[in-house]
């Protein structure tokens, strides 16, 4: 097995073991609320109230507020504490571990399987939430090296993808959401061997248009409570989808230098391109 | 439930990744490149990729630019061998020993020239590749191990060593062009073998193929390889007759005789283990022999191990120069009658080239040869003028001191051909002797030079293993120019470019090899073209 594939199911543990742990608390009263439809009607002419001191807050798990009516004797002890922001609607910001199987013969001097694994890096933001869905957009960054030889000689690549992720989603209940995301973008490949007849590591950079499509979902791990209750959660996000980069011929050339005798040319290699699908695990936090 | 769905959906996702990492490369990029070696031929440089099963052949362009077309040859490549002119490149290959599926391959033997390759396949691998000079056939036999030229197997595999496999090129419509043939065996096995030129035997012209064991010399008709049923060789068992010891043969060399007559060839060969020198005229076979000539054989003490041998022609007549270093003497056998005629030399020379028509006022009747030697004892080379044998042989020598023993002799190719570059023994350079006026001027170089001649004699071509110089010596003024290089030099070519102008390519053979182009006639490094990842490219 691979180191990140290690990497990846360590990954997965962990998140898994949080998820599990978290589950086996004492659950939150009261238990989980209707996602969308509120169990009880705020009463219009019972204004919000800040809870006092020392009272247990409400804790529902609701995409929804539930607003207790205040009574005699105990009015403050169903109030919400927080001002209430639009629900599903927020930052977010994301960290994954990426693997993408490209199998592609340009690739093969540079790594010995098909796959290349990435770390993620995303920034998005709800511009539009209405219901369940919603639609986000962000910026994200990949990316990931690999290093092996290439007929006796050390070579690397480090690949680069810059994407700009317009993300639906749909809100499933508190704790779930899936989403389909396109993100266009581009793509940065940087390639090098170091032979002994080269003065120079050869090398080549290989700038390209990259588009990402994908699907996933966020699963909440922590910070549950009401979807307008404007709080940081932590979310794990397993997204499957295909990569595409178009394709370039890179021809690997010694560093500039100074005192070159006449000129130099590099050694022109096969058409690489990154495309092929790809599986993310990462988490988020929004807010 | 719901964790146990995630852990689920978690679950089938790891096993996705799991699946979807997997996937190899080509094998080839996980392999070195080994036993890189480069063969120069007229027009370009084909550098050998034993372990990505190709050629890489390099052509220079007008511009110096280095045009690259990769070629498959078959696995383990066992011996490459350039044809005389030039033109076409022979590789033979073991295939996959053993090979243990259909996708293995079989030996083969790849044929490369301009434009074209042609693929053989062999029934069986052999290491031993020689090519015909007159360019029609290739002999393919087991080498002795550490045969200069030929690689070991990949692996042990039983092997034939009396079988000869002969290709011809020029095979007649209908004839196979690989014709195997096993040769009887008294216990020998095949150490060289040789082609000969046409010689005019009893039943015609013919052109023979000599093979020789360690202890005997076998006979092959060429011009009957296809016949059905197939006329059979004809072996010689070499024993002085004395004793029950083998002699071990060790070169040989052929004339044709007169060519009025068709029974006086001859093929005098050398002993390493004796004293004698052996001579077998071909003359008429027995009626009734499948064969339409056979050999007499006859012995010559020449008074210790011959080192080399050349018919040449004295004012005596033809005979049989031997040259024997263990007593400083050539000796001179008359092939009629085997009488010897020993010549005294000045120095132990081991190795003899005739230089008869390179030098003027030669009438024709009588050759002149250059003794040499591999010996640092040896002081330098004597021209032997073969038309004052009988009388005074005394006087036949000239000595041309040179301070040093002389290693190897290079025939510069015409129109130059009245010079030869002398490379001396102590490695401190070389020399550029002038047959006409029989002189020897040294250049001096700093290291062991090697040294690469043009295809057309005008230039010589002296680095340094592994330096990053290289220089340039025009034959026609002995002037050198050095000219630098950024990499490391150890190979050089000079080469007919693409605009039919002369290129020279210096390669760098370590890594994934480098190669740097320039104008044979550049007065320095500046219009060159280094290309870097030679044996990156091209791959699947």
């Amino acid at each position: 097995m691979k180191s990140y594939q290690v990497a990846s199911f360590a990954f997965v543990s962990v998140l898994l073991a949080s998820r599990v742990a978290l589950a086996q608390e004492p659950p939150a009263p009261p238990a989980e609320a209707p996602s969308s439809e509120p169990s009880l009607e705020p009463l219009p002419e019972a204004p919000l109230q800040p809870r006092p001191i020392g009272v247990p807050p409400l804790q529902l798990r609701s995409t929804t507020s539930v607003y207790a009516a205040p009574n005699a004797g105990a009015e403050s002890e169903d109030a919400p504490v927080y001002t209430p922001s639009k629900p599903n609607s927020y930052f977010r910001f994301g960290l994954g571990a990426r693997v993408t199987y490209a199998p592609n013969a340009g690739l093969d001097p540079f790594t010995e399987s098909d796959s290349i694994g990435q770390v993620s890096l995303e920034v998005s933001r709800t511009l539009l939430a209405r219901g369940k869905t919603s639609l986000a957009i962000g910026i994200g960054w990949d990316v990931g090296a690999k290093a092996t030889t290439a007929r006796g000689v050390d070579s690397d690549l480090t690949h680069h993808r810059v994407l700009v992720p317009i993300e639906g989603r749909y809100h499933f209940a508190s704790w779930l959401y899936g989403f389909g995301k396109v993100a266009p973008g581009a793509s940065l490949l940087a390639l090098a061997v170091k032979d002994a007849s080269a003065p120079t590591a050869l090398s080549d950079l290989r700038p390209g248009f990259a588009l990402d499509a994908s699907v996933g979902a966020s699963f909440l791990i922590i910070g549950h409570g009401p979807a307008d209750q404007k709080k940081a959660r932590l979310w794990a996000t397993p997204e499957f989808g295909y990569g595409w980069t178009t394709s370039a011929r890179p021809t690997l050339t010694t560093d500039a230098r100074e005192d070159v005798l006449g000129v130099e040319e590099g050694a022109s290699m096969n058409l690489v391109a990154v495309r092929g699908g790809f599986f993310r695990l990462g988490i988020g936090v929004t807010y | 439930m719901k964790n146990r769905a995630k852990i689920g959906l978690f679950s089938a996702l790891l096993c996705t990744l799991a699946l979807t990492a997997c996937g190899d490369r080509e094998e080839v990029w996980a392999e070195a490149p080994r036993g890189v070696q480069a063969f120069g031929l007229r027009d370009r440089v084909v550098v050998l990729d034993d372990s990505a099963k190709r050629v890489v052949s390099l052509v220079a362009a007008a511009d110096q630019k280095l045009e690259r077309t990769s070629v498959r040859v078959g696995a383990n490549v066992a011996s490459v061998v350039p044809s005389k002119d030039l033109e076409k490149l022979f590789v033979l290959s073991y295939g996959d020993l053993p090979r243990r599926s259909a996708e293995d391959e079989r030996p083969s033997l790849t044929v490369l020239q301009t434009g074209a390759e042609r693929r053989i396949d062999l029934s069986s691998a052999h290491g031993g590749l020689v090519a015909d000079p007159a360019g029609r056939y290739l002999a393919i036999f087991a080498a002795a191990p550490g045969t200069l030229g030929t690689r070991p197997p990949p692996s042990s595999f039983v092997e034939n060593p009396n079988e000869i496999v002969i290709v011809d090129l020029e095979a007649p419509p209908g004839k196979e062009a690989v014709v195997p043939r096993s040769i009887r065996s008294f216990g020998g096995k095949p150490r060289a073998v040789t082609f000969t030129p046409v010689v005019n035997l009893p039943g015609g012209a013919r052109r023979l193929l000599v093979i020789e064991t360690d202890q005997d010399v076998t006979l092959l008709d060429l011009d009957h390889v296809h016949d059905t049923p197939e006329r059979p060789e004809i072996t010689v068992r070499l024993g002085t007759g004395s004793t029950a010891k083998p002699l071990a043969p060790a070169g040989i060399v052929i004339d044709d005789g007169e060519a009025s007559r068709s029974d006086d060839t001859r093929i005098a060969i050398r002993i390493s283990n004796d004293t004698n020198v052996v001579m077998l005229t071909l003359g008429p076979s027995a009626q009734g022999s499948p064969n339409d000539f056979f050999p007499t054989v006859n012995l010559s003490d020449v008074g210790g191990p011959a080192q080399d041998l050349a018919f040449v022609k004295t004012d005596g007549g033809l005979r049989l120069a031997a040259l024997v270093p263990s007593v400083r003497a050539a000796v001179l056998v008359e092939p009629s009658t085997g009488l010897t005629q020993k010549v005294d030399l000045p120095e132990a020379y081991s190795r003899l080239a005739l230089v008869t028509g390179a030098v003027p006022g030669t009438t024709g009747t009588a050759d002149v040869a250059l003794l040499y030697g591999a010996t640092t004892s040896t002081q330098g080379v004597s021209f032997w003028a073969l038309g004052k044998t009988a009388g005074q042989p005394y006087r036949s020598l000239e000595a041309v001191p040179l301070g040093t023993g002389v290693r190897s002799v290079l025939d510069v190719p015409a129109p130059r051909g009245d010079l030869k570059v002398l490379e001396s023994a102590n490695g401190n350079g070389f020399f550029v002797l002038d047959l006409a006026s029989r002189t020897a001027s040294p250049l001096v170089t700093t290291a062991r030079p090697k040294l690469s001649l043009s295809p057309g004699g005008e230039r010589l071509w002296a680095f340094p293993d592994g330096g990053n110089v290289i220089s340039r010596i025009d034959l026609s003024t002995l002037h050198p120019v050095t000219l630098p290089v950024d990499r490391q030099v150890e190979e050089v070519f000079d080469v007919t470019n693409r605009a039919g102008g002369s290129s020279v390519i210096a390669l760098d053979t370590r890594g994934t090899v480098s190669a740097t182009v320039l104008a044979a006639d550049a007065v320095d490094a500046i219009g060159g073209r280094t290309t870097f990842g030679l044996l990156l490219e091209g791959l699947p």
